[in-house]
């Protein structure tokens, strides 16, 4: 029997190629992070915790392995210099999986802390922390990793679509203006005469445009299902994919533009690039 | 169709073929992930991806946080990048809710395990957030905001605006209420 799978062999210079691209994103992020005072040494040493009903997190904060590291000068600093090094490092060898490993152990570490002391678990960081576990594979495995990411990336936006089609909330009428009002009320007292104030109250006296964004919202996450079926749709599901995040920014003050990471396995290679050498 | 074409295409078909670690790796994250979406629990690395699809109920009122240092207001909704600005106001959120009560997390187990919470009460102790945690906030949030904004925070107030929509869905405020005074 004839391995189809044979001819979609990622080259080595190939995975070389996206291993760069997605950590050149994620050092984006990361720097991202330092911006905004967010980075474990920035953090000061937080005191309020939210484990929710998370079991990673109550083992991690039963172990105080979060506190202890938030608010340990030396270990605080020594975190983020292991990501933003091993991040590098990665950039200039992409080849060597110890980087990476230690880039997903120390990410995870600040994942935790990130999420736990902000008393939020956001979703905008899974695809710094799940995408690089691809890179620890080669060859066909890398292919075979690569092409799972694309069925999560179709995951994440499907799920948030069946979550509302069983929820129902696609038939409250204010499902749009109520998000809109829970996150951006603090923005549009404090910032009344802004033209995106003036967007947005106008939305507000209009709600038929909010609901309908926010139902284009929902059928636009409902069309990646069509993924799980063919591949001849992913260029549109690619750029989609890049608008999602942009509504969400607007609808709720979210940033998850690293998902566009998660994106990238919905682009199409050009074939001269999977040809050469096949590592396995 | 012939079956044995169809299961050929398959993607978990073709790892199952080549590797069956890979395999059993790829099928446990799947079927996890679709387990915690299905029961609605959220086990990192196996994430829940609801998005805003909780059907939204009009709240009685929405919180607006004043948050003044050395008697100047910190507007946090323009001006920091999101990740400064969630780390600005979630905290502080859960900070007012746990303020004059327990640990929201906590409240919520006790609902949903009942006589069962017993069983996890010692692990709870050590995990959830006690009066000590409460007490050590507002020296936290001193710190983070001289961090954010580079100031020396000499007096910190914050208040807590309860606003609604009038008709016209204009924010009118309807009541106001200290939550942190530190001179």
């Amino acid at each position: 029997m004839k391995d189809k799978t044979q001819e979609k062999i990622f080259s080595r210079k190939y995975i070389n190629l996206l291993c760069r691209i997605v950590f050149t994103l994620i050092l984006i992020d990361l720097s991202i992070a330092g911006l905004s005072n967010t980075l474990t040494h920035q953090l000061q040493a937080p005191v309020l915790k939210y484990p929710y009903v998370d079991p990673t997190f109550w083992i991690m904060h039963l172990l105080r392995i979060p506190e202890f590291i938030s608010s340990n000068f030396y270990f605080a600093w020594g975190l983020d210099i292991s990501l933003f090094a091993s991040c590098i490092g990665v950039l200039l060898f992409p080849q060597k999986k110890l980087l990476i490993t230690l880039f997903i152990v120390s990410y995870f570490f600040y994942y935790i802390i990130f999420n736990s002391f902000s008393t939020h678990h956001n979703h905008f960081q899974i695809p710094v922390l799940i995408v690089p576990i691809a890179f620890l594979f080669s060859g066909k495995a890398f292919t075979f990793s690569w092409e799972g990411l694309r069925y999560f990336c179709l995951f994440t936006y499907s799920g948030a679509f069946f979550w509302k089609l069983f929820r129902l909330s696609w038939l409250n009428p204010e499902q749009g203006i109520l998000i809109v009002k829970k996150n951006l009320t603090p923005y549009l007292y404090f910032n009344p005469g802004s033209l995106l104030s003036n967007i947005y109250n106008w939305l507000l006296r209009n709600p038929l445009c909010l609901e309908i964004m926010f139902l284009t919202g929902f059928a636009i996450e409902g069309a990646f299902i069509v993924g799980f079926f063919t591949k001849k749709f992913d260029k549109y599901l690619l750029v989609l994919s890049l608008i999602l995040p942009i509504g969400f920014w607007f609808f709720a003050d979210v940033p998850f533009f690293a998902q566009v990471i998660l994106s990238l396995t919905l682009l199409h290679i050009n074939p001269k690039y999977l040809r050469g050498e096949n590592n396995n | 169709m012939d079956l044995n074409k169809i299961m050929e295409r398959l993607f978990l078909y073709k790892v199952y073929k080549f590797n069956k670690k890979l395999f059993i790796f790829f099928t446990g994250f799947a079927m996890l992930s679709l387990i915690c979406n299905i029961t609605g629990n959220e086990i990192t690395p196996f994430y829940v991806w609801g998005m805003y699809s909780e059907k939204e109920v009009a709240p009685v009122h929405y919180e607006i946080f004043r948050v003044q240092i050395n008697n100047n207001l910190v507007d946090y909704s323009t001006g920091f990048l999101p990740e400064n600005r969630l780390f600005l106001l979630s905290p502080l959120t859960y900070y007012a809710s746990m303020k004059n009560a327990k640990d929201p997390t906590e409240v919520f187990l006790k609902e949903k395990l009942k006589d069962k919470f017993a069983m996890i009460q010692p692990y709870a102790k050590r995990v959830l957030n006690s009066q000590k945690e409460v007490n050590e906030f507002p020296s936290w949030y001193r710190r983070y905001l001289q961090q954010t904004t580079g100031k020396i925070v000499q007096n910190l107030k914050v208040e807590v605006l309860n606003t609604s929509y009038d008709i016209h869905n204009n924010i009118r405020i309807d009541s106001t209420y200290t939550l942190i005074d530190e001179r």
